[in-house]
């Protein structure tokens, strides 16, 4: 038997109220690996890709991975997988915390959430036995409130995922918050939850997870974490400056989107940045389970109007899109707004964006002032908090629509074109004019809009673990597919991504999964089980849909020239590089996956 | 723009992340007389034996995980090292960063 995992599944029906084990399919994870790739699995067999997010039919699969519990560095990130409720692809969001493990040790690898709940609902999962709740009181509350009355009601060591007031109300960015300030944040994975009238999971688990290897998995997680320690990037510049150490090296290249991708290059953008985190409301740095990095950022606001305020964050994307992206370099006031933003559920990127273009939509007169109870232009902070609040309790006329993201907002006042989104999920902190290759991934990313799963700007920007010149073409559709079904593998595993920081290749990786699961994986077999997912991921998208025309980012990227800076004059030329990518993806010019390429990864042809 | 071997050239210079620990958080502002390249400015600022062993592994040689950025474009995707200097040109030098 497959070891690393329970052998077990759950299956919630929360329409008639029936609970059932089911066994892991062992094929499967020689095949999918688990999380993601399994979870995908799952959902592209049940789920019709027509189906509407919203629906009792739709499916959310809440999964680990092989390396959950089993002490792997950075090995113990949970997976949601659903059909996503900002644009209706085979979405998955992917989050730390502590939950993962948890979930594992209580004898579960996966739940599979199917049906709608008659009325607000709880799974409370403790060593093995699984109770659905009732969850009427804590329906909109905010997560630390309800984390705080699950945890009186179960046990205070349970540990607890939950959707807030976004998700209650259906926000199509809303996110689900783990751990109180890990978020499941893209994808809208949180609304879905909020139709189904299901809150969340609370769990608790004491039980060993068996090991296939247990002398070779110490063995090979002391290497991993040898190479962690080693590497700069994870030993020394993420856990000193969090992810934000970013903002000045993506500013000084010129590749900073600034008030909704209008410029990319903001003078004082370094205001923001990891270091002057560090130096102005840093308390300590907060790591996820069994992480050695520990990028995370447990802050207090000192100053200002905010003072005193306390939480985690901003990541990177977050310093960004509530920041620069709206004009702002007020390092108090985008803290502020990603508590805010924690409070409510809401997935921080999509929710910067979508402030952004609605400032650009009122500033160039596309929002009748009726409808706005107050001015939204870029640059003013007090602005954007409000806005934060207005979409998390969707009121009035522009808070309904902010809570819709941006794409919905832009095309209500008749400028879709002013969305920065790709497949209607909005676009994160790095310029396609910039970085070209980057541009590529966010039009392709089978989940829309999203930088974490080909993330090119490594070697394009980073020189990791290679440098590459991010302004040619040349070689991009290659790297783009490399590192997305890279990722597909990291991902699937349950590890963070941020562990390829120091660990650059499959041969990193394969020993932990080998040890782990007894299935003698070679790195050939794992690219190539992170091809096979990536194929799945896309096949479902052509079901539900999707087509060549939607592999495209949006117009001001691709025609309108930075207007300043370091890439200034710059555009994103995909046309160079798109038809290379289906071409090395074995896919042909409409970007179907070929027969040959699905017999090639042991997928059937669906279409 | 035209540097004449008797202009005084203005080169700014910004030190990033850890980096800003041996060198200084401010933006600085180097003279020069005449032609100059990133390895002239580079050696002028590392004055010090400690700042040296943070750049340098050889005399002329950075380590490797050293980015320096010439007008936001990296030195090796110009001519490296012995990439020239010019008035007003923004030299920005970073350790190895990551996040996402
Ligand atoms: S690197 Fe950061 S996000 Fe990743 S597991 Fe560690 S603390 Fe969490």
């Amino acid at each position: 038997m497959v070891k690393g995992f329970n052998g077990v599944i759950a299956r919630v029906n929360l329409s008639t109220g029936e609970i059932k084990k089911e066994k892991l399919n062992e094929e499967w994870v020689r095949l999918f690996i688990g999380g993601r790739g399994y979870g995908g699995k799952i959902i592209y067999d049940e789920v019709d890709a027509k189906v509407a997010p919203f629906a009792p039919q739709n499916k959310v699969v809440i999964a680990t991975g092989p390396t959950a519990a089993s002490n792997a560095p950075a090995g113990g990130r949970t997976m949601i997988i659903t059909k996503g409720a900002l644009n209706g692809t085979l979405a998955c969001s992917n989050v730390g915390g502590f939950f993962g493990p948890e979930f594992k040790k209580a004898g579960y690898d996966m739940v599979i959430i199917e049906g709608k709940s008659p009325k607000p609902v709880y799974l409370w999962i403790n060593d093995g036995t699984i109770e659905i709740r009732d969850a009427q009181k804590l329906w909109g509350k905010k997560p630390d409130q309800i984390e705080e009355a699950v945890k009186s009601e179960t046990d205070p060591k349970a540990r607890v995922m939950t959707i807030g007031p976004a998700g209650v109300k259906l926000s199509r960015i809303a996110a689900v918050m783990f751990d109180l300030n890990r978020a499941a944040g893209r994808t809208g994975v949180g609304a879905v939850l909020g139709s189904k009238n299901f809150l969340g999971i609370a769990v608790r688990g004491t039980k060993k997870v068996e090991i296939a290897d247990p002398a070779g998995l110490k063995e090979a997680n002391s290497q991993a974490r040898k190479l962690l320690k080693e590497a700069s990037i994870p030993g020394e510049a993420l856990p000193t400056y969090g992810t934000s150490v970013l903002v000045n090296i993506m500013n000084e290249i010129g590749g900073y989107p600034v008030k909704n991708h209008q410029d990319a290059y903001f003078p004082t953008a370094g205001q923001t940045g990891g270091e002057a985190i560090a130096e102005k409301i840093l308390i300590k740095k907060g790591a996820c389970a069994a992480c050695p990095i520990a990028c995370g950022r447990i802050t207090e606001i000192r100053e200002g109007k905010y003072k005193g305020e306390h939480g985690e964050g901003p990541e990177f994307e977050t310093t960004w899109s509530l920041g620069v992206m709206c004009g702002i370099d007020d390092l108090n006031a985008i803290t502020k707004g990603n508590y805010l933003c924690n409070e409510y559920g809401l997935d921080t990127i999509s929710a910067g964006v979508t402030i952004a273009c609605a400032m650009e939509l009122y500033e160039r007169g596309y929002i009748p002032e009726k409808d706005v109870p107050f001015p939204m232009r870029f640059g003013d902070a007090e602005a954007m908090i409000k806005m934060v609040r207005l979409m998390g309790d969707r009121e009035g006329i522009i808070g309904d629509l902010l809570a819709e993201g941006s794409y919905r907002l832009a095309e209500h006042y008749g400028h879709a074109e002013l969305s920065m989104s790709a497949k209607k999920q909005e676009v994160p902190a790095y310029d396609p004019r910039a970085v070209k290759g980057i541009g590529l991934h966010y039009a392709t990313s089978n989940r829309g809009g999203c930088h974490v799963r080909g993330y090119t700007v490594g070697p394009e920007v980073l020189g990791w673990p290679m440098q590459l010149d991010r302004l040619t073409y040349e070689g991009k559709a290659g790297l783009a597919k490399m590192f997305q079904d890279f990722t597909a593998v990291v991902d699937s595993s349950s590890m963070c991504l941020f562990t390829f920081f120091g660990m650059p290749n499959m041969s990193d990786y394969s020993p932990i999964l080998r040890a782990i699961t007894g299935i003698p994986y070679t790195d050939e077999e794992l690219l190539k089980a992170g091809e096979r997912i990536w194929n799945l991921e896309r096949l479902w998208n052509l079901k539900a849909g999707f087509t060549k025309k939607d592999d495209t980012l949006p117009p001001r990227l691709l025609k309108e020239p930075i207007a300043s800076g370091a890439s200034q004059g710059e555009i994103c030329e995909l046309d160079k590089m798109l038809p290379e990518y289906y071409k090395l993806r074995g896919w042909d010019e409409e970007g179907i996956p070929t027969k040959e390429k699905l017999n090639e990864l042991d997928l059937e042809t669906p279409l | 723009m035209q540097v004449r071997p008797d202009d005084i050239m203005k080169i700014k210079v910004k030190f990033f992340a850890t980096f800003k620990e041996a060198f200084g958080a401010e933006e600085r502002e180097v003279e020069f007389e005449g032609r100059r390249s990133v390895l002239d400015l580079l050696n002028s600022l590392c004055d010090s034996v400690e700042r040296r062993q943070v750049l340098f592994e050889g005399c002329a040689k950075l380590k490797p995980y050293v980015k320096v950025l010439k007008n936001g474009r990296l030195i090796e995707h110009l001519d490296g090292i012995d990439t020239q200097l010019v008035e007003g040109d923004l030299i920005a030098v970073f350790p190895p960063v990551g996040g996402g």
